[in-house]
């Protein structure tokens, strides 16, 4: 989803997530039409709803890209999102993904049928694999082993950019994290 | 947001993790593959949305992102393809936030659109659209930034048309 009214999205979010109860009557609809239909249970069926994105913080992201952590920001949230920072030599666009129903030989098997570079590797301890297409920005993604997969590309907009050892330094943090 | 969850007797440790929702299906089954950016030049993205000097700021194994001048200033467009996630979640964060979510088939296939309003004009100025193929979906995301623009949703649709035609 765009990160357009990201913000009227997390602010609904909030409601689900501060009422701490199984019942919200009313409160999770304030934003959107009343003609879809509305259950109460997106906090148990989905309990990361709105937080996929909240893995990492965005201070982390443009520190570990040689960006200010003023100068980021977000454009796509979901199971997929994606940022824009900026780096001295130029923009970088990051992309995370975390599908947890798909796996890693699957990302594995289409990335090879995208026609990408592979290597297989292990990063803090996990099954993964760097993913290379040819790209003269040396755009460069890492997919690893978890609950389904997760993975992080980094695209920089321009030569000169190490963006292979950022996306495997942003997918080191992420498996730090779930000690 | 955290920190406010931690409030919560029964949520779960305050600090991030790798997101854990529902445990992997035994018997996920994907989809069709979709060539990078859903098969869709970036010559074809300028012709729809009739913006012109898009850059591809972010093509990867999961989509393409094209902004204006490359920068996120401005509007947004993007293809992106979910592979074992579940369409209803997307959804749901759609229905937590946008203006109207609704049904729709595109080339035989089954989602959702999801439409914003701007608050002051009433104009669409955001379409997304979202087909699920059966533990996978595809989703173009179709966001303006300044009138005159034509039709989102007519850009999202004829986008995910071309997509699913694609599609192998």
């Amino acid at each position: 989803m765009s990160a357009r009214r990201a913000l009227v999205a997390a602010l609904a979010g909030l409601v689900v997530l501060t009422g701490c109860s199984q019942t919200v009557d009313g409160t999770a609809a304030k934003a959107g039409s009343g003609d879809v239909p509305r259950n109460n249970d997106s906090q148990r069926k989905y309990p990361n709803l709105l937080k996929e994105c909240d893995v990492l913080t965005e201070d982390i992201l443009a520190e570990t890209v040689g960006a200010d952590p003023l100068d980021i920001q977000s454009t796509f949230v979901g199971a997929v999102c994606r940022w824009q920072a900026a780096n001295p030599a130029g923009l970088v666009d990051i992309t995370r993904f975390w599908f947890e129903q798909g796996s890693l030989d699957n990302e594995r098997k289409t990335s090879e049928q995208l026609g990408y570079q592979i290597e297989n590797r292990s990063i803090a301890g996990i099954e993964s694999f760097v993913m290379r297409p040819d790209d003269p920005n040396g755009a460069c993604g890492v997919a690893s082993d978890a609950v389904g997969v997760v993975g992080w590309w980094v695209n920089p907009q321009s030569p000169g950019i190490d963006a292979c050892s950022m996306a495997i330094k942003l997918m080191e943090l992420t498996l730090a994290t779930r000690a | 947001m955290l920190p406010l969850v931690a409030a919560c007797s029964d949520s779960g440790p305050a600090s991030p993790e790798v997101p854990t929702t529902e445990a992997p299906s035994q018997n996920v089954s994907h989809g069709p593959f979709f060539p990078e950016c859903g098969g869709v030049s970036d010559q074809e993205v300028v012709e729809q949305t009739r913006v012109a000097g898009l850059v591809n700021t972010a093509q990867t194994s999961v989509g393409c992102q094209w902004l204006s001048g490359g920068s996120i200033v401005g509007p947004h467009f993007s293809f992106t393809w979910f592979r074992g996630s579940p369409i209803g979640r997307e959804r749901k964060t759609m229905e937590l936030s946008r203006t109207s979510v609704e049904d729709i088939s595109i080339e035989g296939h089954d989602g959702f659109m999801g439409i914003n309003e701007d608050l002051a004009t009433g104009v669409v100025n955001l379409c997304e659209v979202g087909i699920q193929f059966n533990d996978d979906f595809i989703e173009w995301s179709i966001s303006f930034a300044q009138e005159p623009f034509p039709d989102a949703c007519d850009v999202a649709k004829e986008l995910t048309r071309q997509s699913i035609v694609n599609s192998k």
